[in-house]
């Protein structure tokens, strides 16, 4: 495909990942007004805090990952430098998600099935890519505390059509 | 015929649509329904409408379905070799099977053998067809023209001929339906997403459908966007309600819309509606209520089935579980067209596209 292709390719997946996040987002809010069980009326400092976990909950869960992927596809798919996949950009996301307070339900349950993906894929007899076989093998060894580099991950296999 | 609807039609406009853009698809339609309770429906097919996008696909898809609603599908595929599609009229082979007209677009003559599947069927036309006005020249090339995407030849036909399901031939008689579909990309490739209709886009569904009552015949195509979508009547936007009595067009809208409700997976894995309600909303023109309880799911094809594990990891993810439908329903119509009281009640189907997440 042309670069110019995967290009607009990729932005329009930004569009797919906006959209996806920000009813979760809605949802969120929703389930936490709910959860207060009173008119809402003035919305207090403590509710703004709420908020804004809720919203950096919903990046961290649905955004971060998926546009690194984006981005890191297209820089690989023009240098062809394995590094960016394997290392550079996965490196930055564990450093940003050893930051975490705590790691959102939304994000443990999105990659949950993963692993087991991963080592199916992996076991399966056809032919891949020595990218491909890393990003399985990588998924599948995948602990506690690498939620963002698994997301990174499989939609980086997405792009390469696994 | 030609209206203010709806240009003339000529042999042409049936014929091969020659397109250099690599996702681009056409396909033949037809279905009947006969008297003896027994429905078919297929395509014959030069492109993939499904993703990945092929281009050198030809093949047929043709379902036969029972009264008690068994189904045998018959999908071949053969060499372009095999294969010849005429420019000017509708003369489509694909391998022993084929879909010709006989003369003009009055009459066609249809026929499939394949193992102990078939059928040999002429179709007269009784209702006239449609196209958008302003689409497709007769089969000029695109692009740059803008594909027509939907052109309807026989809105309503007499059927006869036979019909062999498992071996065993029977005459058949009924009421059928052609039209012929030209896309620049396979179904759920436009709009951004990678198999699945992407952000923004208004079509989380689509129905379609056709309503004979008397002299009245309605054939619609609604849905209404996801929350996405803002929830938008599909008016305007892909949404169509052609509207005949006898043989005239005399009402065509976009606006309207049809929301499905009552929802389960049952025996898909993806979600489908019991309920289907469809409102007509143009005052003077067509107006009123279609309310559609289905009985019968008789084809579901799963649009992420030939989607490798991770795509269907992200798709799922991110756009929801797109899929293809037929389902049989009892219906109740309350319109008013053109201002004529119409009422009707019975059984019918309709095909529903299911592009994302939600109805």
């Amino acid at each position: 495909m042309a670069t110019a292709q995967v290009s607009e390719r990729m932005a329009e997946q930004i569009g797919v990942l906006i959209c996806e996040a920000r009813e979760h987002l809605a949802d969120a809010l929703e389930e936490y007004l709910k959860s207060k069980k009173v008119d809402i009326g003035v919305i207090n400092v403590n509710d703004k805090l709420n908020i804004e976990r809720l919203f950096t909950e919903t990046v961290n869960s649905y955004i971060i990952a998926e546009i690194a992927a984006m981005v890191s596809y297209l820089i690989y798919d023009e240098l062809k430098n394995d590094d960016i996949l394997k290392s550079t950009v996965p490196t930055m996301l564990q450093q940003y998600e050893s930051m975490f307070e705590r790691i959102p339900d939304n994000m443990v349950n999105k990659t949950s099935d993963l692993p087991d993906l991963a080592k199916r894929v992996l076991e399966s007899e056809t032919e891949k890519d020595e990218i491909v076989k890393f990003l399985l093998r990588d998924i599948g060894t995948m602990s506690r505390g690498n939620y963002l580099k698994a997301s990174f991950d499989a939609a980086v296999l997405n792009f390469l059509g696994e | 015929m030609t209206n203010k609807w709806s240009r003339e039609l000529t042999p042409r406009d049936d014929a091969l649509h020659p397109c250099t853009v690599p996702g681009a698809w056409e396909w033949w339609y037809f279905d009947a329904d006969f008297e003896n309770g027994y429905t078919t429906a297929g395509t014959y097919h030069y492109g993939s409408p499904r993703p990945p996008a092929n281009s050198d696909a030809r093949f047929i898809e043709i379902a036969l379905y029972s009264p008690e609603g068994e189904r045998r599908m018959v999908r071949k595929r053969y060499p372009v070799d095999q294969c010849s599609f005429s420019t000017e009229v509708c003369d489509v082979v694909i391998g022993p099977n084929h879909m010709k007209m006989i003369g003009n677009i009055d009459k066609y003559h249809i026929y499939m053998s394949e193992g102990d599947q078939g059928l040999d069927l002429t179709y007269e036309r009784l209702v006239g067809g449609y196209v958008t006005p302003g689409q497709a020249q007769p089969a000029e090339a695109y692009p740059p023209n803008t594909p027509p995407s939907w052109i309807v030849f026989q809105t309503r036909a007499r059927v006869t001929g036979t019909l062999t399901w498992d071996g065993k031939t029977m005459n058949v008689t009924g009421i059928g339906y052609h039209d012929h579909n030209i896309e620049s990309a396979p179904y759920g490739t436009k709009g951004g997403g990678l198999g699945a209709s992407g952000y923004g886009s208004p079509g989380s569904n689509a129905f379609w459908s056709k309503l004979h009552a008397g002299d009245w015949t309605v054939n619609w195509v609604l849905g209404r966007s996801s929350r996405r979508g803002g929830y938008r009547s599909t008016g305007g936007t892909g949404g169509r309600v052609i509207a005949y009595k006898g043989n005239e067009i005399v009402a065509v809208t976009t606006r309207g819309y049809a929301v499905g409700s009552d929802t389960t997976t049952e025996g898909t894995g993806v979600e489908w509606p019991r309920h289907v309600k469809v409102t007509f909303d143009e005052p003077g023109l067509i107006e009123g209520t279609l309310d559609l309880d289905v009985t019968q799911q008789i084809e579901f094809m799963d649009l992420y089935s030939r989607f490798k594990p991770f795509q269907k990891w992200y798709g799922e993810t991110f756009i929801g579980h797109p899929a293809y439908f037929r389902h049989r329903f009892n219906y109740d119509a309350d319109l008013a067209i053109v201002g004529e009281k119409v009422r009707a009640q019975g059984k019918f189907w309709m095909e529903h596209h299911k592009f994302g997440r939600g109805y």
